[in-house]
């Protein structure tokens, strides 16, 4: 149910308004290519990443701890992806606490680990100060199709009602002792999603419906992109170059 | 299967995210296409990513405690086609990496490539010869989309743990039988969910079908014979191949029942100096050196080779039978 719960989260308040929300999202790609660059032996560039995290956290008025748990999420996929790795990695081997682990394969679990975690959190202070409907024209003035920025809006819209809709059937079922213990019962799961979809399609026809009543030809009509201002793309870059400049000096 | 931000190396972060917004691109065009003749093609897109993301959130028992969830890219693809698959599966990992942290900003092209693109076309690839396969009726079409199910969950498992492998982040002889693993189960439930999911749509909302997923007996033409029997011999040796070249490295490096009887009975010695000639001796090619891939390219040359000298085998004996039911 965690995504039941990120669901209700509010954008937070943000004094970081003032930065275009395009210079925004440039600035956090930047800092992703950035990370995800960086090899995992560059421990003092981590620590300086997280150090920009928390700046950024601090500028945009999110509280630290909330978007550290938040982005610790990332961190059971990690471990299931490359706990292996310090037993198989081969190489060179150190023991610890009675295991022999191989030095390779928990340098590559460390570097997952800490790109993951640093990219998520970066993630998580953009959005919740730029919110949903910021972060769709930012990409929209960044040049990602029209149509696909507004297929994610109407279906962002839709979405939460359908994911209560989903909860609500689950819950149903369970209301009438279902409590799945084997694979076949997936079958149960799959006339609850049929149910879900005929729904969707139908809520689709009266979306539809209503549009061509407010007189909508076929396809949502274009907006007005106004300009980046060039003091938030000065910022933008000045981000990245330090970005840059810590994965190179921070080796 | 989300794969986060910095699991994967930029390089095959590229190569995905291209071969991505090109099936994007394509997607994109023919949705414009579709929404200009008044069809209601842009909310149904929407609702549709809607239904896969809170489908998503149902859980089924895999055993053992865990549970797996439900996919959603083959479904797609059987009600809206390949190319909407390919956008609906879009839309729900851009929402799901931008707002809920599930799979990474810099992995979104390589999340899309696995599981629109794997899962949801190539689903759909295998869902045409399947069905072509199998008689007509509501059976054979629910069997073939659940075949498209679990397959596409399956490849896309695959794909994952290759990707991951080329990166450097995990060794493929632990992350590919680990991945595939779990996925095959996985894949079960998801087999089952999109052939209900089918099923309740066929019994409520018959109408709603597309064209190629309706139960309505086809027109059977002079070739349709002739050509099931290509379907099934080209997916056949497709299969074969990919197990060969996938799973060959793989096998029991231990002796077979024949060998371990040889070794203890003390004719393997005899046995070996009889074949030391064999082009693909110990199911290796001498010429590109042992390991892995040289496991899997004699397994892949010795498949052709059988596959060859069977189609052949069999097209004497049909010509035989044919002339002997020549029209009197």
């Amino acid at each position: 149910m965690r995504r039941a719960e990120t669901l209700r989260s509010a954008p937070a308040p943000s004094a970081r308004t003032a930065l275009d929300p395009r210079a925004r999202l440039l600035t956090m790609l930047a800092f992703m290519l950035v990370v995800v660059s960086t090899p995992a032996t560059h421990q003092a560039a981590f620590i300086s990443y997280a150090g920009m995290v928390a700046w950024g956290s601090a500028l945009a008025h999110i509280p630290l701890a909330r978007t550290a748990s938040r982005a610790a999420l990332v961190l059971p996929f990690s471990t299931i992806a490359a706990l292996g790795l310090p037993f198989a990695a081969g190489g060179r081997a150190v023991d610890f606490l009675g295991l022999r682990l191989s030095l390779r394969g928990l340098w590559v679990l460390a570097g997952v680990s800490e790109r993951s975690f640093v990219c998520a959190a970066m993630l998580y202070v953009t959005i919740d100060s730029t919110g949903f409907e910021g972060t769709m024209s930012a990409l929209r003035g960044l040049g990602v199709p029209g149509l696909l920025v507004d297929l994610t809006s109407l279906s962002w819209r839709y979405l939460h009602l359908l994911s209560e809709q989903a909860a609500r059937l689950g819950k149903a079922a369970a209301a009438r002792g279902f409590r799945p213990r084997w694979l076949p019962q997936a079958s149960v799961v799959g006339r609850l999603a049929g149910n879900l979809f005929v729904r969707s399609y139908e809520r689709a026809e009266r979306v539809h419906g209503a549009m061509m009543l407010r007189g909508h030809g076929g396809a949502l009509p274009p907006r007005p992109v106004p300009r980046i201002p060039a003091r938030d793309l000065a910022i933008s870059g000045t981000f990245a170059a330090a970005f840059a400049a810590a994965r190179l000096l921070l080796g | 299967m989300h794969v986060p931000d910095g699991f994967v190396s930029p390089a095959i972060n590229v190569a995905t995210a291209a071969v991505s917004s090109g099936a994007i691109g394509i997607g994109l065009a023919r949705a414009r296409r579709a929404a200009a003749e008044t069809s209601h093609m842009v909310p149904l897109l929407a609702t549709t990513a809607a239904f896969v993301f809170a489908a998503q959130m149902l859980n089924f028992p895999i055993g053992g405690g865990t549970s797996g969830h439900f996919l959603g890219a083959a479904a797609a693809a059987a009600l809206l086609g390949p190319w909407n698959a390919c956008l609906v599966m879009t839309v729900v990992l851009v929402i799901q990496g931008l707002f809920f942290g599930d799979g990474g900003i810099t992995a979104l092209g390589t999340n899309i490539f696995n599981m629109g693109i794997v899962a949801g076309l190539g689903g759909f690839i295998l869902m045409r010869p399947i069905r072509s396969l199998l008689p007509d009726g509501r059976g054979p079409w629910l069997a073939s989309a659940a075949v498209a199910g679990w397959a596409g969950v399956v490849a896309a498992s695959a794909a994952c743990s290759l990707e991951l492998a080329a990166s450097g982040t995990a060794p493929l002889a632990v992350a590919l039988p680990a991945m595939v693993g779990t996925h095959a189960v996985i894949g079960a439930g998801e087999a089952l969910i999109t052939a209900a999911v089918l099923a309740a749509v066929a019994a409520s909302r018959p109408d709603i079908l597309p064209a190629w997923a309706r139960v309505e007996p086809r027109a059977r033409t002079r070739g349709h014979a002739r050509r099931k029997v290509a379907v099934l011999a080209s997916s056949g040796l497709l299969l074969a191949a990919t197990l060969a070249l996938l799973a060959g490295p793989f096998a029991s490096r231990r002796p077979d029942g024949l060998e371990k009887v040889a070794e203890e009975t003390g004719f393997l010695g005899r046995a070996e100096a009889l074949w030391r000639g064999a082009p693909f001796q110990d199911y290796s090619l001498g010429a590109v050196g042992g390991g892995a891939g040289s496991t899997g390219l004699a397994g892949l040359l010795g498949t052709a080779a059988v596959f060859t000298a069977g189609y052949f085998g069999i097209r004497l004996f049909q010509g035989r039978a044919g002339t002997d039911r020549a029209p009197r």
